[in-house]
């Protein structure tokens, strides 16, 4: 329902009105630098790492250099604590994979700023199947990409989706969660896609991440009020589950993936 | 102004102003007596039409005794025995005066002439809105319909809402939007009436276009300050709209060609000068353009509205009046078969007028208003249906009473059942989405009102009024305790019927004017205003899916305070006016998103809100031109609008985004000759208060950005010309029609619609800030005719 606004300003905008776009400059003023925090365990190896950058100024470049010589630790709820180290710059790593049901604590120092974040690792929910249709109704001759699962009886699950077009990850972000669809089949069609177009012979990867509340709550916020696209709620930072005054998110989920090749 | 002032002991307050009030009444009903005093009393019509007319001037010659015609024409002035020369009047139409020997109460119906067909010339005498000097009434704005028909407007389509936008204090709430905002309140603060029924959603396709079609519509009036008792329910703003009655001397077929639309009216007797009937359609049909598109996409989509308004009067003997009005208006959009939303507002309304005696004037009213929006949904296996609505009924008793011709009291009582549901949805079997509906919400509003409009002396009026209302929130449902984080921490069950809560609130309204000589006058006045439902949405466009919630044992009732005072003055022999009000508004219990508020899925709607205050002062500048070949009016407005809510911008004062400190409009219309009419409107804003980012950062791989405070940026300013033309075509002896013309924007300004943020296209290492705009150049033509 919250694309609903979104659906109709397109339509109106594309069939109805002559609109036009052009870049403009805008002067901000910057405010202070605020650490970021990316942190994720999954239940696949190689799914531990955390990020750590900082914000940058509006009119610099893309490259956003990492935060090095910072403490990054992860516990779990049985005690555990485990150290990750930094790979290169910013990036801190563990081979440490979670389990389902269990609840991690991020621990971060960076010269002596604390940060902590708790999450719990939702139960696996199997992917069911990844499929494409052309639904030529937003525009001609479009593909979109399909999911099925089964939400299991019970409030409270969420799902995040991440596409991958040819190995390259789509930036768009999907999430749902089963308030209108509680331990229904359920076929969700990934609109979120920021790439244009997917075409014949193209593989086309779906991760399904099972997330917990708190992090459908930062996606939701992130996708709804921080990605500078037409406003579908005031401009504002995402609700992020880490205490201590920085931004971005530490999320413990399952991964599960299916591939399909465009016909 | 200090806060301090709000938390004053609500009892006292409460029983100083009722005490206050009682003696003020007890005072001039002991006054009145002495002479044998006789009662003129009757309506005033149109000769030509037999409408009723509003705000007709009854006076006697010579003397300052007089007053005006109700909302239904009706008047009554009381004299002593004697010789009198009564004069009628009314914006437009021919004076007519009457010679009258008073002995006993006299009963006088007067029917005006027009004024057109007399006069051969081409003066243009502008039929906006006469303003009185004496009236306590100020910030109020009356158009009248003929008074827009020149105004160029976007896709030529005559909207009364974008009108009134021109307005000082009146602003609109974006590009082309029919919505908007008065004096720092928001969208949803007005008050729309149509024939007295609420319109929950005035607009059409987002907003491009208003619900009134300017063809049904007889009078608009728009209060931004100083309402009378009889008004309630909306912090801002009222906007009473009142329908045509229907021409009940003889029939008449109007209706117009445009681009974008066509319409139809007809109206005409039905027992020649007792009863009449009207009909007055709009559709839409850019859609059937959209079929002979190239692109799927656009000729398997659907795109329109239409409107529907009708009306019935019948008088029944010299003492009763019915009327029964009804509105229907649905737009409807789809996307091939697999999506597509319809929504629209229905209102009805049935009054009866009576006189109870020649001083006595007795109206009821029994009011329904709908308002809902279906979507549905086909996508692979997923197949449901997204409804929502909001309903009331209504039943309103008023009385004026014109005790003497100093004391003109209006009480009244206001009885509405609200009924509103959220959002239910129904889905195949088969679906993802599971069959589901938020809880329906029901309550009950009572008001009452008395309020008396005093000639205290020639040059003193004052109008001194209290209204008192009772906001009960009914079961059946669930009620919620929510903590700081928006954590609901108790439920409360309740049920069919059983009361929750009931809110109390005095709304006080005072008005004085002070006539310096003929010229000029000064006013002053004071009003509160509560408001119980309230939209929550944070965009400034409309969407059909905007939601109305009611006031709950946590959404607090809105309430507004509001002292304005102006000057008011005539000029060059009433050719033009000159108008300067100052205002300051203090609103609480303000209602804003948390962050990241998902509200659409959620019966605890609480937990995704703030709440908070606001704040809202200016000064209001417009000279207005009524006479003469030009007519027009140049209007600017200098305010601050801000808000303060617990949560955001670190809980200090920020801009709302409808915050414009400057507000320019210029209208004017130029009659050539018998044949051309010019027009041409300039209009220039402050950029609204936005918020841009204050840096950036990557999460997976995408940049997304960091803000910091509200509102603290502002958009490039607005501004744009537009023009317009009217050809009167050869007049029949049984048909006039007119070509218009008009370009909105006609030097293509662009002026921006939103700013987004993104990564540049052409340089993916950089971000960029696009700005989109809307309608360069839009010219139209339109064809209007009637006989």
């Amino acid at each position: 329902m919250k694309d609903t606004r979104n659906i109709i300003s397109a339509l109106l905008l594309i069939i109805f009105f002559s609109s036009c776009e052009k870049v403009i400059d805008v002067k901000v003023n910057d405010a202070d630098k605020k650490y970021v925090i990316e942190g994720e365990i999954t239940d696949q190896q190689g799914g531990c790492q955390v990020l750590i950058s900082q914000t940058k100024s509006f009119s610099d470049n893309n490259d956003f250099a990492g935060i090095s010589g910072a403490k990054v630790t992860i516990a779990d709820d049985a005690g555990v604590v485990t150290n990750l180290t930094e790979n290169s710059s910013g990036i801190y790593k563990s081979n440490l994979t979670g389990t389902e049901g269990r609840k991690y604590i991020l621990n971060v120092n960076i010269n002596g700023a604390l940060f902590t974040a708790t999450s719990k690792m939702p139960a696996v929910v199997p992917l069911d199947s990844v499929y494409v249709t052309d639904l030529s109704f937003l525009r001609e001759d479009s593909k979109w990409v399909n999911v099925t699962y089964r939400d299991p009886v019970g409030l409270g699950n969420s799902y995040r989706f991440v596409e991958y077009i040819n190995g390259v990850k789509d930036k768009g972000i999907y999430i749902i969660n089963d308030d209108l669809s509680d331990g229904r089949n359920t076929t969700n069609t990934l609109f979120s896609r920021a790439n244009s177009e997917i075409t014949k012979g193209d593989t086309i990867k779906v991760e399904m991440h099972c997330i917990d509340a708190p992090l459908y709550k930062y996606w939701f916020s992130l996708s709804q009020s921080a990605t500078g696209e037409t406003e579908t709620a005031a401009p504002s930072n995402p609700v992020t589950n880490i205490t201590g005054d920085a931004l971005g998110y530490f999320s413990a989920h399952t991964v599960r993936s299916k591939s399909v090749i465009v016909k | 102004m200090k806060e301090e002032m709000y938390n004053w002991d609500g009892g006292l307050y409460l029983r100083v102003l009722l005490s206050l009030i009682l003696i003020l009444f007890l005072f001039r009903a002991n006054k009145a007596s002495g002479q044998e005093k006789f009662t003129v009393s009757g309506t005033v019509t149109s000769e030509k039409t037999g409408e009723r007319l509003i705000n007709a001037s009854v006076k006697v010659a010579d003397k300052s005794i007089g007053t005006i015609t109700n909302d239904y024409g009706f008047f009554s002035l009381s004299l002593v025995k004697g010789n009198y020369t009564i004069e009628i009047s009314s914006i437009g139409l021919q004076e007519k005066t009457i010679e009258l020997l008073l002995e006993k109460n006299f009963k006088l119906n007067i029917a005006l002439d027009d004024k057109e067909q007399k006069l051969q010339d081409v003066t243009v005498k502008s039929s906006m809105g006469a303003r009185s000097l004496s009236s306590p009434q100020m910030s109020v704005e009356r158009l009248n319909v003929q008074e827009i028909k020149n105004i160029p407007v976007l896709f030529g389509e005559r909207d009364v809402m974008k009108t009134i936008q021109l307005l000082p204090g009146i602003k609109a709430a974006s590009e082309g939007n029919s919505g908007f905002f008065v004096r720092g309140g928001a969208a949803d603060q007005n008050l729309i009436l149509l024939d007295e029924a609420p319109v929950y959603n005035a607009s059409h396709l987002l907003g491009f276009f208003s619900t009134f079609n300017s063809d049904a519509i007889k009078d608009i009036t728009v209060y931004k300050g100083g309402m009378p008792a009889q008004y309630g329910g909306r912090l801002s703003s009222v906007l009473d709209i009142k329908m045509n009655d229907g021409n009940n001397q003889e029939n008449t077929v109007s209706g117009g060609i445009g681009l974008i639309s066509s319409k139809l009216n007809v109206e005409g007797p039905i027992e020649k000068g007792r009863s009449s009937f009207l009909v007055s359609g709009r559709r839409t049909y850019a859609d059937l353009f959209l079929k002979l598109a190239k692109d799927s996409v656009i000729n398997k989509s659907r795109i329109y509205f239409y409107d529907l308004n009708t009306k019935l009067n019948y008088k029944i003997g010299d003492k009763d009046h019915l009327y029964v009005s009804g509105y229907f208006g649905r737009d409807d959009l789809g996307l091939h078969n697999r999506f597509g939303i319809n929504w629209g507002n229905g209102t009805g309304t049935l009054r009866w007028n009576h006189i109870i005696n020649s001083k006595l004037f007795s109206n009821t009213s029994l009011t329904f208003s709908n308002y809902n929006f279906n979507i549905n949904v086909r996508i692979e296996a997923n197949d449901f249906n997204i409804f929502s609505q909001i309903r009331d009924w209504n039943i309103k008793q008023e009385f004026q009473l014109y005790s003497n011709n100093s004391n003109n009291i209006r009480f009244g009582i206001n009885s509405i059942y609200h009924t509103l549901r959220p959002g239910e949805i129904t889905s195949n079997a088969t679906a993802g989405i599971s069959n589901f509906s938020l809880q329906k919400r029901y309550s009950w509003e009572n008001s009452g009102y008395i309020s008396n409009t005093w000639k205290a002396t020639d040059n003193f009026n004052l109008s001194y009024g209290l209204r008192f209302t009772a906001f009960s929130i009914l079961g059946k449902g669930n009620f919620y305790n929510v903590d700081a984080d928006g954590k609901v921490v108790d439920t409360f069950r309740y049920d069919r019927g059983e009361m929750v809560k009931t809110y109390f609130n005095p709304e006080p309204r005072i008005a004085a004017s002070y006539q310096l000589n003929n010229t000029v006058s000064v006013k002053a006045s004071y009003v509160r205003n509560v408001q119980n439902l309230h939209l929550v949405s944070n965009s400034t466009t409309s969407s059909p899916t905007d939601k109305w919630i009611a006031s709950t044992n946590i959404i607090k009732p809105e309430i507004a305070d509001q002292v304005s005072i102006g000057y008011y003055k005539n000029l060059r022999d009433n050719n033009y006016e000159l108008t300067v009000e100052a205002y300051y508004k203090y609103m609480q219990n303000q209602i804003d998103y948390r962050s990241g508020a998902d509200v659409y899925n959620n019966d605890a709607i609480e937990t995704q809100l703030l709440f908070g205050k606001g704040r809202a002062y200016g000064i209001e500048w417009l000279l207005r031109k009524r006479a003469g070949k030009l007519t027009g009016w140049l209007s600017y407005t200098l305010s601050k609008t801000e808000r303060k809510i617990n949560g955001i911008s670190n809980d200090k004062w920020y801009n709302a985004r409808q915050d414009r400190t400057h507000d320019i409009a210029i209208v004017s219309s130029y009659k050539l000759s018998k044949k051309w009419t010019l027009s041409a409107n300039w209009i220039f804003y402050t950029g609204d208060a936005v918020t841009y980012p204050a840096g950036k950062y990557t999460i997976n791989d995408r940049v997304v950005f960091y803000y910091t405070e509200r509102n603290a940026y502002r958009l490039p300013n607005y501004h744009r010309l537009d023009l317009g033309a009217a050809m009167q075509l050869k007049k029949k002896k049984w048909s006039t029609s007119e070509l218009a013309f008009s370009i909105y924007n006609a030097y293509g300004r662009e002026n921006p619609y939103s700013i987004n943020f993104r990564e540049s296209k052409t340089d993916p290492g950089k971000t960029e800030a696009v700005q989109i705009a809307l309608f360069k150049y839009v010219p139209s033509i339109s064809y209007n005719f009637k006989f």
